[in-house]
């Protein structure tokens, strides 16, 4: 009879002490994601850590309920062995309550953070919403082109101005492939024959020769160059910035 | 390769003897198809021999001559005219190598080329990790080497053994034994196929010979129409093996559906027949649209058609495939469910707990299946439209996966379990799907995807589900289902050690993937910047640690094949059907109506001794027709 009380016990506290320990974890991972130098990448990065945050405790509710089956299974066999056992088909509360804990928590996922941070980064229709500065990327097999329509410029590196939201209107010229800058967690796929937007608030200065992560890189297998193709990022002061584009256009002439 | 056989060898002419050696006929009739259908091709297109379009007519009649080769002939063409289906389908191990329409050898012959494509895909994956080590390596011979072996080891890993493993093995040899029928309901067009598989398999692995492919095994146009002449093998591949998979969900559904033994309901099926079920709807429904899609591909290759390149749609192909796509991964994993759930109250002792809630479950999974595919396919510049009501779909399907925990969990609660190899195996299961279930839902949530789409946060995340879930889930069925095949036992000692081995491993293999994803590192790749050097150099050593894993079973299966102890009718003291006939089995199943029981009322079963007695319980038979 012991064992009836003992085990579900045992498991809710170890569950407890489980899951705190899961959430050090959690934080531990946090505090080691990579450099972010976007808003948007800001808002990906809460949300990855919200997530960890809310499924370490199913997690280690499964984990225990595991590990505490199989230490119970000697009391198990002894209470078998000394009377008869009915063993459930069913628990309505279990059953019911799982149903709806599931259900709750991924509703809270879709509309919850899942909804707002569409929201916040792609919004509404397709259409590309006016921004402070404009970047057309083209992708080719094997390499990129950066053109800045409004300045008159076009550069094989990415160079930008911190502190502005920027509009990269990203296409292809053969394969497709996808734009993506990891250190601000965004990425679009360069399908030919179409043009698809992103948009990305730069919130520090950084470039490639610092931080590996602020790098343009392919992601999208597009052949041979595939893992090399990769533009070097500078996100740059605004003064800094300017001064670039003076000697970009100089260099480039009218 | 012996052969026993003694019919037809009367007539004792060369072209008999010829005919009785089918596997030799099905290579030599499959190599004068290609050779003619190739020629023909090159003669009239004036193309060289081993063009594109040569290799698409001689595949085509090289596969027809394979499939009338090993029987086809005998069993289609002559009946077909009039004559009597007279195929000498072989006895004892010779039936392996064999046009054969017993159940139990179809199921033997998928499993044994599921796991010699599974070792051969794990040995390219071996190689990969070598060339990830470290970055400027080149281990390939060539420049695109990297992702030709990607694209071979992901379309050998799917095709070839995930979607044929478990459903072409145990759905054959086990399903019509556990509804009590005596063979599936159209023998020989289970055993035509099976024959479709290796053709399909050997495919893909001629393709490197015509300079491979390079797109992946989601094969995305337009670089799938502009790569080497490989992808045309691939396509070619994955119509054999599709158009298998189909004739094959047709097969266990009319099984299912007409064999029932009498008095077995439909609320009495075995979870594993369910799990067979819906993934059966889901193979007959889903694989015809990679079909099309890979159809026009090779159109857009060989015709200039341009339906996914020029002014056609590149994405219109990635809805297509993803149509089918996102269905198929629930082919790989519901027969890992349905193994699982099976074994579970058999190594606990205990009822099946939420048996409506698992089938309901299974039911709302196959269904909603069909409805996420746009998940992978957040980052190509679809419609906004199509964003939150995809990601909804996707999350929420987790809430009928997750039936299958609650009623893993209940059953293992105040279970008398033993932990034996088939339930050390379906524990690890449970723990693999738990992390690549979770991980699911991150890769769900659409801003999260932004950053880790094609990275190698989602590398980790389907190797947790297929090869952490459905193989680990294969290789429980395997030992499970081990005696009753062979007539023999596994060692115990070396099954746990194999358990151990591959679980350690394999955790330590994938699960620091996701964190060089996170770290920025994308997936198909050769080369890497050289800050992600120490995480790729311990995932490469622990993979080697987890490739020697396979050694060991390979040689003690082997072994315990042919030397184990003989086991007895029921090692497990299981409920189902098959544990009531001999083991191995033989050819009818059944001699006398099967007794249906509640497969899953373990209330005051006996305790499982194990290790079991090391001889069989008196007076249980143990002699099949092996
Ligand atoms: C033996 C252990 C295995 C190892 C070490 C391994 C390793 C890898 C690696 C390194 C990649 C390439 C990642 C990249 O560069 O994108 C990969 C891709 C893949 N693997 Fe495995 N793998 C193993 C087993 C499996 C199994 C059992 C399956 C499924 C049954 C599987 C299915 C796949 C698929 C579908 C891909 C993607 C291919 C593509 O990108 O087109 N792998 N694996
Ligand atoms: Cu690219």
């Amino acid at each position: 009879m012991r064992g009836r009380t003992l085990y579900p016990v045992l498991a809710g506290a170890a569950w407890v002490v489980l899951t705190v320990l899961a959430e050090a974890g959690v934080n531990g991972l946090v505090a080691h994601f990579p450099v972010v130098a976007s808003s948007q990448g800001q808002l990906i990065d809460d949300t990855f850590a919200l997530l960890l945050r809310v499924t370490a405790p199913v997690f280690t509710f499964v984990v225990v309920a595991l590990a505490v089956s199989i230490a119970s299974a000697g009391e198990a066999r002894r209470l078998a062995a000394a009377g008869e056992v009915r063993y459930a088909r069913d628990n309505r509360f279990f059953s019911w309550t799982w149903f709806a804990v599931s259900f709750i928590l991924n509703a809270y996922f879709v509309f919850g953070p899942g909804v707002h941070d569409v929201n916040a980064i792609v919004l509404g229709p397709d259409q590309p919403r006016p921004t402070d500065l404009v970047v057309q990327v083209e992708a080719h097999q094997w390499g990129w082109d950066f053109i800045y329509p409004s300045l008159g410029v076009k550069s094989q590196t990415l160079v930008l101005p911190v502190h502005r939201e920027i509009r990269f209107d990203v296409t292809s010229k053969d394969v497709i492939h996808s734009f993506w800058i990891p250190a601000f967690r965004m990425k679009i796929d360069a399908v030919p024959g179409r043009i698809n937007h992103i948009t990305v608030t730069t919130t520090r200065v950084i470039s490639t020769r610092d931080d590996p992560t602020a790098r343009v890189q392919c992601a999208e297998l597009c052949g041979i160059g595939h893992p090399n193709m990769r533009a070097a990022v500078q996100v740059l002061p605004p003064d800094a910035f300017d001064a670039w584009v003076t000697q970009q256009k100089a260099q480039q002439g009218p | 390769m012996s052969d026993r056989s003694d019919i037809s060898v009367a007539r004792g002419s060369r072209w008999m003897a010829f005919s009785r050696a089918p596997l030799l006929r099905a290579v030599v009739w499959a190599a004068a198809g290609f050779l003619l259908g190739a020629e023909v091709t090159a003669a009239l297109v004036s193309d060289t021999l081993l063009s594109q379009d040569a290799v698409i007519a001689g595949y085509a009649l090289a596969l027809l001559g394979w499939i009338l080769g090993i029987g086809g002939w005998e069993a289609f063409v002559v009946p077909w005219f009039g004559g009597e289906y007279r195929v000498d389908e072989g006895t004892g191990r010779s039936r392996y190598f064999r046009f054969n329409t017993d159940h139990k050898v179809v199921g033997i012959q998928y499993l044994v080329t599921a796991l010699a494509t599974l070792l051969i895909a794990g040995s390219i994956a071996m190689l990969m990790r070598i060339e990830l080590m470290k970055p400027g390596l080149n281990v390939f011979s060539g420049p695109g080497g990297y992702n030709q072996a990607v694209s071979l080891h992901g379309t050998l890993m799917i095709f070839g053994v995930a979607a044929v493993g478990i459903v072409g093995g145990f759905g054959n040899y086990v399903v019509p034994i556990m509804i009590g029928a005596e063979d599936m309901a159209y023998p020989r067009l289970n055993a035509v196929s099976y024959w479709f598989v290796p053709m399909g398999v050997l495919a893909f692995l001629a393709a490197p010979f015509l300079g491979g492919w390079e797109s992946g095994w989601t094969a995305y146009p337009p670089l799938s129409v502009t790569d080497g002449t490989g992808q045309v093998l691939a396509v070619l591949g994955v119509l054999t093996l599709g158009i298998s998979s189909v004739a094959s969900g047709i097969n266990l559904l009319a099984t299912v559906y007409h064999l029932r033994a009498p008095g077995l309901d439909w609320r009495q099926l075995p979870v594993f027949v369910w799990s067979m079920v819906v993934t059966s709807v889901l193979n007959v429904a889903f694989v015809p649209f990679v079909g099309t899609a890979l159809v026009l591909v090779a159109m857009d290759r060989v015709a200039g058609t341009h339906f996914f390149t020029k002014d056609g749609l590149p994405l219109l192909y990635q809805d297509l495939f993803w149509i089918f796509g996102h269905p198929e991964v629930y082919i790989l994993i519901l027969p890992g469910f349905g193994i699982v759930l099976e074994l579970l109250p058999v190594f606990a002792r205990k009822t099946l707990f939420g048996y409506k809630w698992v089938v309901g479950g299974f039911l709302a999974v196959m269904l909603m299946s069909m409805t996420v595919w746009d998940h992978h396919m957040y980052t190509t510049g679809i419609s906004n439209a199509r964003l939150v009501p995809f990601m909804t779909t996707t999350e929420m399907i987790s809430v009928p996966t997750g039936f299958v925990y609650l009623a893993a969990l209940g059953t293992l609660w105040g279970g008398r379990i033993r932990l034996t190899t088939p339930m050390l195996f379906c524990l690890g299961f449970l723990f693999n799907f738990l992390i690549g279930g979770l991980t699911g839902v991150f890769l769900a949530d659409v801003a999260l995807d932004f950053q880790m789409q094609d990275t190698f946060f989602v590398v980790a995340h389907f190797h947790y589900t297929i090869m952490g879930g459905m193989v680990f889930a294969l290789i429980a069925g395997i030992y499970y289902w081990f005696p009753k095949m062979s007539g023999r036992m596994y060692h115990e000692g070396l099954g746990r050690l194999h358990f151990w081995w591959m679980f350690i491993a394999y955790n330590a293999t994938f699960l620091p993937m996701f964190w060089a994803g996170v770290e920025g590192m994308n997936r198909r790749v050769a080369d890497y910047l050289p800050y992600l050097q120490p995480i790729n150099e311990w995932v490469s050593a622990a993979a080697f640690v987890l490739g020697a894993s396979f050694v060991l079973p390979a040689v003690h299966l082997t072994y315990a094949w042919v030397r184990g102890e003989e086991a007895s009718s029921n090692p497990w003291r299981s409920r189902t059907l098959e544990w009531t006939i001999p083991s191995p089995p033989p050819k009818e199943n059944f001699h006398e109506p099967p007794r249906i029981v509640d497969f899953y009322d373990y209330d005051g079963a006996e305790d499982l001794e194990w290790p079991a007695p090391s001889h069989p319980a008196p007076g249980v038979p143990v002699a099949g027709n092996d």
